[in-house]
Formats: C-alpha cells, sequence, structure tokens
C-alpha cells in the first residue's frame, strides 16, 4: 500500500460532530513528501501513481487526467479546478483544492484504497493532497469530510503542555530574579547577572559539576530561581529524557537502578547507590513524570525515587496479588497515588471464580500509610505496566480478553480515576481494529504520549505500528487518530514515549527475546527510523519530565515534601504510623526527616 | 548629521577615550540599548558609549555591520537571490574568524554585548567561552574566571558527592 494512502486516511468518527478547523492547508514550499516545490506536474503523476500510470496535467486552472482504461476511477477528465477557500474561510487555505464534483475523501466503508494524487495548484507553487474514491460508487454524502491534515495534529500534539509537569516555582521567561544573592557574591571577573546568563547556556551535567567551582557559584547554581530559567530555556533538550529501570547483575545478587537516557539512549544520570534502591524487585516498577515507583524484593514494600536526587521513601507493602504498580498525580489536587490491581480468588458451594479489585494507597499526607479497596472494573483488565496509560488522573487498562459479549475487533478500555477513586461507568472503545492488525490482544497497548492517550496496534504481517492519539481537536468531539505508522524490523515494539517538537516520536523497543531496550526516534515526513544506544536489562521505561538540575530543598519542591512524608530508611515505623496521629508534629517530622535524607 | 540619502540617516557614537564613529542607524540599532535611546529621541548629538574603549567599540561595531539585516541595506530584491542557508553559512564562518581574539578582549566583548544588549554578539561570545570550559577541570575554570576557591576542604568533599554524577 502506498504510504501516502495511509498519510491521509480518515478518523475513525467515533461520536458525531466534526472539527471544521482541520482541513488541510497548504504549506508555502514545503517539499512535502519530499517533492520539491518546482516538480512539473506529470512528475508529480509519474512519481505518485506509480505503477498506475495516470498522467496528470494543469493547464490554465483545468485538471486533466489520463487513465488507463482498467483504472475504473469516476470521470476526472478535464475537472475544473476550485479554489474554495477564497469564499468561506479565513484560514490560510488559499491553495487548498477540490475537484469539481468529486468526493474528496475516502470513503470509510470501502475497502478498496483511494487514489492519492499530488499537485501543485499552479506552476511551481505549494504541494495539495487530493484523494479520489477508488471505485466507481456516487459518492452518497454531497458534503466533503475534512481531510485532516496529520502534521498539524502532530504538532499539536508536540506542544501540548499536559505531557510536562509544572515548574514548582512560577513561569519564567528566562529572566533572573536573584537579588538576595547579588549582594553578596561578586568575585571573578563578571558581575553576576552577566555570569549567570553565561551559565545559562551550559548543560545539566556541566551545571552540576560547576557547583563546585566556588561557594558563590553553588549559591547561584542551585537558587531556584536559577534552575527555572535554566529549565525554561533548556526546555527543549532537557524534555524528552527517558528514564529507565534497570537491574543490574551484582556479586551479591541482583538490584535495581534507575538510568536516565537521552533520546539517543546515551545515559545521562544513573542513579545507584541508594540502600532503598539495591532492594527492590525485578518487577513492578514504573516511571512517572519526576519520581519512579519500584518494588522491594525479598519485603514486596514499596519504594518512591525521586529521580532528580536519588531520594528514595518506603511505603506500605504492596498488597497480595498485585502484580505492578503504577504511580500517578492527580491534577486537580497535587497528590501522588499509587494504584495496583489484585486478582482475589472466590469459592463458593464448589465454585471458583476471580474478580479484579482496584486498590490505591496516596502518598504523602493524607492516606493514612494504608491501601484502599476501590472496587471492581466492568470487564477484566491487563494488568502489565505497559497496558496502563495514565492522563489527566484516569488510569486506562485494556480489556484482558474477549469476554462479556465483545467481539474480538473492538479494543475496550477501561478507566479508574484516580480523584474520585472509582471506574468509570462504562468501558468504551479504542480505535477499531482492521482485519489484519491487532487481533491479537498482546498486540493492543495503552500509552501516554505528551499527555494524549495513545493506542498502539500492531500489524504482524506488515511488520507496522500504528499509533493512534484520542485527540479533541474541537469542543467535545474526541476521535481517534492515526497519526504515526511505523515500520517495526529487527526490533520489537514496546511503547511510544514522546512526540518532539518537529513531530518526530520517540518509541522504546526491545531487542527480542531479551530486556534489552532501545529508544528510536521515528521521523514521519521521512520515513526513517532512527536507533539510539542500547540499555541492558531494563524493566520499565516511562518519559522523564522533571529537572535534573534539582537540589534536595524540602521547603520548595512537593515532591521532596512527599518523600518525607513517607519513611526512609530507620525511621519508616515512626513515620507509617505516627504520621495521622501527630498531626501537630507534622512540620517537626517533616524537617526531622528532612534532615536525615537530605 | 550626515544624511547621505533617505532612509540612511548617520549615527556618531563615542567611546570614553574620545574615539568617534558614525555608523549607519540600522547598524546601531543592532544594539537595543541604543534602539532605545534613539526612539526615545536621546540621540539627537552623538551617544556617548561608557565602559567601552575604542578598540573594543570598533569591534562591536564590525560585528553589527556584518550582521544588519541585509534586505535593509541592499533591497528586498538583492537578498532573494542569495539563498538565506547560505547566507547564514557565510556569517558563522565570518563569526568564527571574529571571535579569534585573546582571553581579555573576548570578556571585554561580552561585557560590552551586555551592555548595549547586542543578542548575537553575547550569544556569539558567551557560547565561545561556555565551550572553552566546559571540558576543562575545576581548578583550570577557576584560574581562567579569576574565581577563587573560597570552598573548605570537607564542604567540598560533600558537594561533589551531591553532585558525583556530573563527575562521571
Amino acid at each position: 500500500m502506498d504510504p501516502l494512502v495511509d498519510a491521509v486516511e480518515r478518523p475513525v468518527d467515533m461520536q458525531a460532530g466534526r472539527p471544521d478547523d482541520l482541513v488541510p492547508t497548504a504549506k508555502d514550499g514545503d517539499p512535502l513528501f519530499g517533492l520539491g516545490a518546482e516538480t512539473s506536474s506529470v512528475d508529480v503523476a509519474a512519481s505518485i501513481a506509480g505503477d498506475l500510470d495516470v498522467a496528470i496535467a494543469v493547464d490554465d486552472g483545468v485538471l486533466s487526467l489520463d487513465v488507463p482504461d482498467s483504472f475504473t476511477g469516476p470521470l476526472v477528465d478535464g475537472v475544473q479546478l476550485q479554489d474554495v477557500a477564497a469564499d468561506d474561510n479565513e484560514d490560510d487555505n488559499d491553495d487548498l483544492l477540490y475537484l469539481d464534483g468529486v468526493q474528496l475523501q475516502e470513503d470509510v466503508d470501502n475497502d478498496d484504497d483511494p487514489l492519492v494524487v499530488v499537485l501543485p495548484a499552479v506552476e511551481g507553487g505549494p504541494l495539495d493532497l487530493v484523494v479520489i474514491p477508488a471505485d466507481g460508487d456516487e459518492p452518497e454524502n454531497t458534503e466533503a469530510e475534512p481531510v485532516y491534515d496529520y502534521d498539524k495534529l502532530r504538532r499539536i500534539v508536540a506542544n501540548s503542555k499536559h505531557g510536562v509537569l509544572p515548574l514548582d516555582t512560577a513561569e519564567h521567561d528566562g529572566e533572573l530574579m536573584l537579588r538576595d544573592l547579588a549582594a553578596t557574591s561578586n568575585d571573578g571577573i563578571f558581575p553576576l547577572l552577566l555570569l549567570c546568563d553565561i551559565l545559562l547556556r551550559v548543560p545539566a551535567k556541566t551545571i552540576c559539576r560547576f557547583r563546585c567551582v566556588s561557594t558563590s557559584w553553588r549559591s547561584l547554581l542551585r537558587h531556584p530561581d536559577f534552575l527555572a530559567a535554566h529549565r525554561a530555556r533548556h526546555r527543549r533538550p532537557l524534555a524528552p529524557l527517558i528514564a529507565a529501570t534497570v537491574r543490574l547483575d551484582r556479586s551479591d545478587g541482583m538490584a535495581m537502578g534507575v538510568n536516565l537516557l537521552d533520546t539517543s539512549g546515551n545515559v545521562v544520570k544513573k542513579i545507584r547507590s541508594h540502600a532503598a534502591v539495591d532492594k527492590s524487585s525485578l518487577h513492578g516498577t514504573c516511571a512517572h513524570g519526576e519520581l519512579a515507583c519500584l518494588i522491594g524484593r525479598t519485603d514486596r514494600r514499596l519504594r518512591v525515587l525521586d529521580v532528580a536526587t536519588g531520594a528514595a521513601a518506603t511505603f506500605p507493602t504492596r498488597p497480595r496479588g498485585a502484580l505492578t504498580c503504577t504511580l500517578a498525580r492527580v491534577p486537580s489536587t497535587g497528590e501522588y497515588k499509587v494504584l495496583t490491581i489484585v486478582l482475589k480468588r472466590h469459592k463458593r458451594r464448589g465454585d471458583v471464580w476471580y474478580h479484579q479489585v482496584a486498590m490505591v494507597l496516596t502518598l504523602g499526607s493524607h492516606g493514612g500509610g494504608k491501601w484502599r479497596g476501590r472496587g471492581s472494573p466492568q470487564v477484566m483488565v491487563r494488568r502489565r505496566h505497559s497496558d496502563v496509560a495514565v492522563v489527566r488522573g484516569v488510569a486506562y487498562f485494556s480489556m484482558e480478553s474477549c469476554l462479556h459479549g465483545h467481539q474480538p475487533e473492538e479494543h475496550v478500555i477501561a478507566g479508574f480515576d484516580l480523584e474520585t477513586e472509582q471506574w468509570q461507568p462504562d468501558p468504551w472503545y479504542g480505535p477499531a481494529v482492521r482485519d489484519a492488525d491487532a487481533v491479537d490482544h498482546a498486540d493492543r497497548s495503552l500509552a501516554e504520549v505528551n499527555g494524549f492517550l495513545v493506542a498502539a496496534h500492531r500489524d504482524r504481517d506488515a511488520c507496522t505500528i500504528k499509533l493512534w492519539f484520542w485527540m479533541n481537536v474541537e469542543m467535545e468531539t474526541r476521535k481517534w487518530f492515526p497519526l504515526y505508522k511505523i515500520p517495526m524490523t529487527g526490533l520489537s515494539f514496546e511503547k511510544p514515549l514522546r512526540v518532539l517538537d518537529d513531530g518526530m516520536i520517540v518509541v522504546w523497543s526491545s531487542v527480542h527475546g531479551s530486556r534489552d531496550g532501545v529508544p528510536q526516534i521515528y521521523d514521519p515526513s521521512t520515513e526513517t527510523l532512527t536507533q539510539g544506544a542500547v540499555t541492558a536489562n531494563c524493566y520499565a521505561v516511562g518519559a522523564y519530565t522533571g529537572c535534573v538540575l534539582r537540589v534536595g530543598d524540602p521547603r520548595r519542591h512537593k515532591t521532596l515534601e512527599l518523600l518525607a512524608a513517607g519513611s526512609s530508611g530507620g525511621l519508616s515505623r515512626t513515620i507509617e504510623y505516627g504520621y495521622g496521629r501527630c498531626r501537630r508534629k507534622k512540620a517537626a517530622i517533616i524537617q526531622s526527616i528532612a534532615a536525615t535524607v537530605f | 548629521m550626515a544624511t547621505r540619502e533617505a532612509g540612511k540617516k548617520m549615527i556618531m557614537l563615542k567611546s570614553p577615550d574620545g574615539m568617534e564613529f558614525e555608523v549607519e542607524e540600522a547598524v546601531a540599532m543592532e544594539s537595543q540599548t541604543i534602539r532605545k535611546m534613539i526612539e526615545d529621541d536621546c540621540a539627537d548629538t552623538a551617544i556617548l558609549i561608557p565602559n567601552i574603549n575604542s578598540k573594543i567599540l570598533s569591534r562591536v561595531i564590525e560585528y553589527c555591520n556584518k550582521h544588519v539585516p541585509t534586505t535593509g541595506a541592499t533591497g528586498a530584491a538583492a537578498s532573494d537571490t542569495v539563498a538565506p542557508a547560505a547566507l547564514a553559512e557565510d556569517l558563522k564562518i565570518w563569526d568564527a574568524e571574529f571571535i579569534k581574539v585573546n582571553r581579555a578582549t573576548r570578556f571585554d566583548l561580552i561585557q560590552a554585548a551586555s551592555y548595549l544588549n547586542i543578542k548575537g554578539l553575547l550569544d556569539l561570545t558567551s557560547q565561545t567561552t561556555i565551550d572553552t570550559i566546559s571540558d576543562n577541570s575545576l581548578e583550570e575554570i577557576r584560574s581562567f574566571l579569576s574565581t577563587k576557591n573560597d570552598y573548605l576542604p570537607e564542604e567540598e568533599q560533600t558537594i561533589r558527592r551531591e553532585n558525583q554524577w556530573a563527575f562521571q
């Protein structure tokens, strides 16, 4: 199948309504699909239509297609080109062309492939996409469906702020407020503010090294305003970090650690030596935002690790029967909660049956260190950590198998709201599964990418992964958009991680038959996949959205407060049980622990 | 004020050591500080640039002359004929040559760029400095920037441990 055909594939309409603002806009001089703006129309026809041997000519605004007899498409010879943008749309759609009397979109009920033609609107001008139904059926719907501009949608995803945790301090535009420092330090040859301006350009790792230059440098380089400004400035290269939980083979057995990787798979930072990490298990890990969640191997205790500082806190043991734990932040309250699904066995009059129960633990102050049972989902859900996606405080699960009267081609999704701690009343549907792809439930997975829920469907025959983004591009209208179709060769796909500013996407893959993982970057404009460095023995990966420069300052950073409110090391009992009872001592406890931990 | 032709107003810049430089207004306005002065009508006579000596000021003007947008100087038609990419490449090479100066001059240029608020020049000089010191040892950085190490030995040990990952 021509890749271009898929590029304009119509999204599955889940609900009524139709976004009007996303009709494709022609990009000036954009070498769409690798064709230069100077390409003559006949060249375009030859390269796009391929062996169909269709000749296209644009003469004085009249398009003519010369098609072979075997082609049973609609009559297209000599149809008039229309410029529809001028009359009703104020967007820069002036170059958007429609074919007179021909429906432009693929008929969704029609399995035949549409013919895709790319033409310049005027000679040497920008290129446009035109889709003609491949069969000769009369178009029933005279009102044209919009063709979505997937480049534009990818850019929306890339620029989404939802995926980035808010800065701990107020928004900064790079200006610094360092009055308290300016008075004290002015050594060296530069005034402080100028020095600051220079050092803001330095990458994070070098900043950490520079803290050792002198006390005034240290004060500057760990000042929250400096960190915020540095973060604002380096957001682009810093944002797509990957936190990978890895197994370490040590002389005294196995242990877990967390590696921070850049998008090429190079290690930026390793979190190792902390005792809590050493004791943690091989399974049941997840990375979310700035925190990683580990489960003790021997004691089954839950540990939460602050990836930036390496600080760890210990929480009550994982419930019996829980495979994995999902750590998530509730956006409305800022609380961190851990969710796990346990399998409960029932036996009555000789019958044995199982049902799943959601268990929730609130980290920090209000949870009281207790797991709470919060009801069963309406369908059996899959429990591997790669099957859970948390988007804006709701954890989404895929249905385990074709039970409860659902058809195999339906990708059923159940959601658990972490704020209300209730299952959503009805399971709903993921993108429709086509004939060949993702019939097996193992080939469907969910993920969170840049704050969007993403369903990944694997097509084993075509060796591709299709990534569907659940987006509401218009108020009240949400649809699944197939934004990426990624070829998979040699490696097995694990999960999508992050869409970069330029529309490229970082996905995590693993080497067949092992837990060695590798990040890959897919560029939809060139359809190329770039492979990064391999990390051995990875158990869980996630996009890291925190700031690696952060230092332990419990007064300013909520996540550290949270860790302090949990427990650490030998103090664990005091905190877990003492916390709820001694509310008045809260501040003192936090401070004493903070002093111990940091 | 000499006005050679319409749209090419000249501005006089004076350094504290008495040198005067006549530059086109468009060139002078590469500096946001001077632009502000011109826009506030403080630039009727010569503008005195304090704390930047004539040697550095002449280099700054040289930079601004090179970096002033070409459309203003040569007209839109001329800039269309030169591919922007090639132009940028040219500028890059010129910048690299321009910044090949000794340490003291470079620091003076940083301070001048900061005072005159010329973003491109500040970026260039700061980045070059950063590139120079990034791979150096702490001791080399301290001597390069004339900063004293005022850590107590045990303090330095602690702070090194805290930022251990940066030394790996």
